[in-house]
């Protein structure tokens, strides 16, 4: 389990590392301690084994939807919630593995996981820089499409989702 | 929590936030979100092909053997990137070696497997239904599965050898025993003697009453050997039984009551169990060994408990046969007199084995003066208790359970043949 461990530290720390220059460059400290301070209790639950990484993340999404609204270069907000993303991932993953008796082939369990949320991470990654440098315009049309491709997607959703709890 | 659900809903925020702020970073950032819960969707399993078989080294064992549990895994549908499977062992029962759980990717068509050894105490032990979680490649979308049925695991009393138990019962049934019948006939023990008849042994004839006799010829009788109804009664009521440092004296009268089957059956005997304790847990009589084996699996679940009605006066004697043997394991309590009396006031030939509650608990607690006195006050009502039964014609074995039963038992063959016979 060491690599995965060491994946989860590198990318909780590399999460913290943008927001917080992000907000510091901002001159927002306490958004800088808030951010801080959700990283530590990330990390203390996952040393605790307990299951607060949820509430962890879903914080942090807040704290970078945040930082998006502020006049600020949005590339680094994109970094940190990609790994935001990938640590949430990498943290259920690890309370996953930890409940069992010690296996053989942990190893083996974790490095595949490791390679597809890192490619996941990097192809999510890469399309956000794409559309943040393409700049489209929205016409009112196309927002009103994208709109109802978020309605459908949303009906989708909870229709599998129904169909998992059945 | 559910991480969909999670995932949906940050997405589904970012851009609602960018349509409603029009801000086009809104919708960059619900880009790696939607990427994370496209590709789990996608690879998702519709309905995974998993089998679980659970296998045990035995369903019935003696106390203290180990057990061992074997589970195997196999999929038989498409690759599955995470299968977890964890037995939920129940904890009295003790885990010595191997692991209980298992988090495994699986080939088509591959099989995993995980062992343990457990080792209990005397019980009924349920390995539940086995349930595995299957993950998608990002453990978005984790399907429960109900694999196989549970399982039981018998962990039956101590079972001693005790020597023969000396029983009369006025009734005995037909079929040979050992229990003398007080009739007539082959056997061993001499009888009496009767006219001679067609179809006498030569050795049976009686020749200095003949000699006595010059027109008779006289044959010695013999009293029949046959078997019994024997009716096993065990206490189960809670409030009978102490317990101290995890040893309790209920343990001793499961380990009587089982000897006790073990040794009426083998005599031929018809022998059935009831339980009073919180219910009526009625084995119905029955000879040989399969009752023998249904006795001890009822001996393994037996526990003590509140009973609803706590004296004797409920148990169903009826249903044992008027005037055969009842054999009652209990410690006693002094409101239990009274129904013993009525038995033998129905004709039953009643024996107590009695595991002695006083020097269990004094074997416990420290040698103090007060606690010496205390223990001679009550083993002064115990005496009383049990003499009483005495004069009532009930046999009683006041069993010290620091003395092995076998050698306990041995009292009952030495009593006088008065009390024995006719009582």
């Amino acid at each position: 389990m060491r690599p995965l461990r060491w994946a989860l530290a590198i990318s909780l720390l590399a999460a913290l590392a943008f927001l917080e220059i992000t907000f510091l460059a901002l001159a927002d400290l306490v958004a800088a301690g808030v951010v801080l301070a959700l990283v530590a209790g990330w990390s203390l639950s996952l040393w605790r084994r307990s299951r607060w990484h949820h509430l962890a993340f879903a914080s942090l999404a807040v704290m970078a939807i945040y930082a998006a609204l502020q006049p600020f270069p949005p590339f680094l907000t994109l970094a940190a919630l990609t790994l935001c993303l990938a640590a949430w991932d990498l943290s259920e993953f690890y309370l996953l593995l930890s409940q069992f008796d010690p296996q053989p082939d942990a190893e083996t369990l974790a490095r595949p996981h490791l390679e597809r949320v890192s490619l996941l991470a990097i192809v999510g990654f890469a399309l956000g820089c794409l559309a943040l440098l393409l700049r489209l315009r929205l016409k009112f049309e196309v927002a009103i499409l994208l709109g109802l491709l978020i309605f459908l997607g949303m009906a989708q959703a909870i229709r599998f989702l129904r169909s998992i709890a059945d | 929590m559910n991480r969909l659900i999670l995932l949906g809903l940050l997405i589904f925020g970012l851009l609602l936030a960018g349509l409603g702020t029009l801000q086009a970073e809104f919708l960059a950032l619900a880009l790696p979100p939607a990427v994370f819960l496209a590709a789990g969707l996608i690879f998702s399993h519709e309905a995974p092909q998993v089998y679980a078989r659970r296998s045990l080294s035995a369903r019935r064992v003696n106390s203290g053997m180990p057990v061992t549990v074997r589970v195997t895994l196999t999929n038989q549908g498409e690759r599955l990137e995470l299968v977890c499977l964890a037995d939920q062992v129940p904890p009295d029962l003790q885990v010595l070696s191997g692991k209980t759980s298992l988090a495994v990717s699986l080939q088509p068509g591959q099989s995993a497997s995980f062992e343990y050894v457990v080792r209990a105490r005397r019980g009924h032990y349920t390995l539940p239904e086995l349930i595995a979680l299957v993950s998608d490649p990002l453990g978005l979308v984790k399907r429960t599965l109900d694999l196989g049925e549970a399982d039981t695991i018998s962990v039956l009393p101590e079972i001693t050898r005790i020597p023969h138990i000396p029983l009369h019962p006025e009734r005995t049934r037909a079929f040979p025993g050992t229990i003398p019948a007080r009739v007539g006939g082959p056997g061993v023990t001499f009888f009496g003697v009767r006219e001679y008849q067609v179809g006498d042994a030569w050795h049976q004839v009686n020749w200095h009453l003949s000699a006595r006799h010059m027109d008779e010829i006289y044959s010695n009788e013999f009293e029949q050997d046959r078997a019994v109804d024997i009716g096993l009664i065990l206490d189960s009521r809670r409030e009978s039984y102490l317990a101290f440092h995890g040893q309790s004296l209920f343990e001793f009268a499961v380990i009587a009551a089982a000897a006790l089957a073990r040794s009426f059956l083998a005599e031929g005997n018809r022998v059935g169990l009831v339980q009073y304790g919180q219910y009526i847990a009625w084995t119905f009589p029955g000879y040989g060994k399969q009752q023998r084996e249904r006795i001890f699996s009822a001996l393994a679940q037996a526990t003590p408990g509140e009973s609803l009605v706590d004296h004797l006066e409920h148990l169903p004697v009826r249903f044992f046969p008027p005037r055969s043997q009842i054999v009652l394991v209990s410690p006693l309590q002094a409101r239990d007199l009274e129904v013993l009396f009525q038995f033998r006031a129905r004709g039953y030939a009643v024996l107590v084995i009695s595991p002695n509650p006083v020097t269990f608990e004094l074997s416990h607690l420290p040698a103090t003066p007060a606690v010496r006195l205390a223990s001679r006050i009550a083993h002064l009502e115990r005496v009383i208790l049990l003499r009483q039964l005495g004069q009532a014609g009930i046999r009683v074995l006041d069993w010290d359970v620091a003395t092995p039963l076998e050698r306990a038992v041995l009292a009952l063959q030495r009593e006088p043949a008065h009390l024995r016979r006719w009582v």
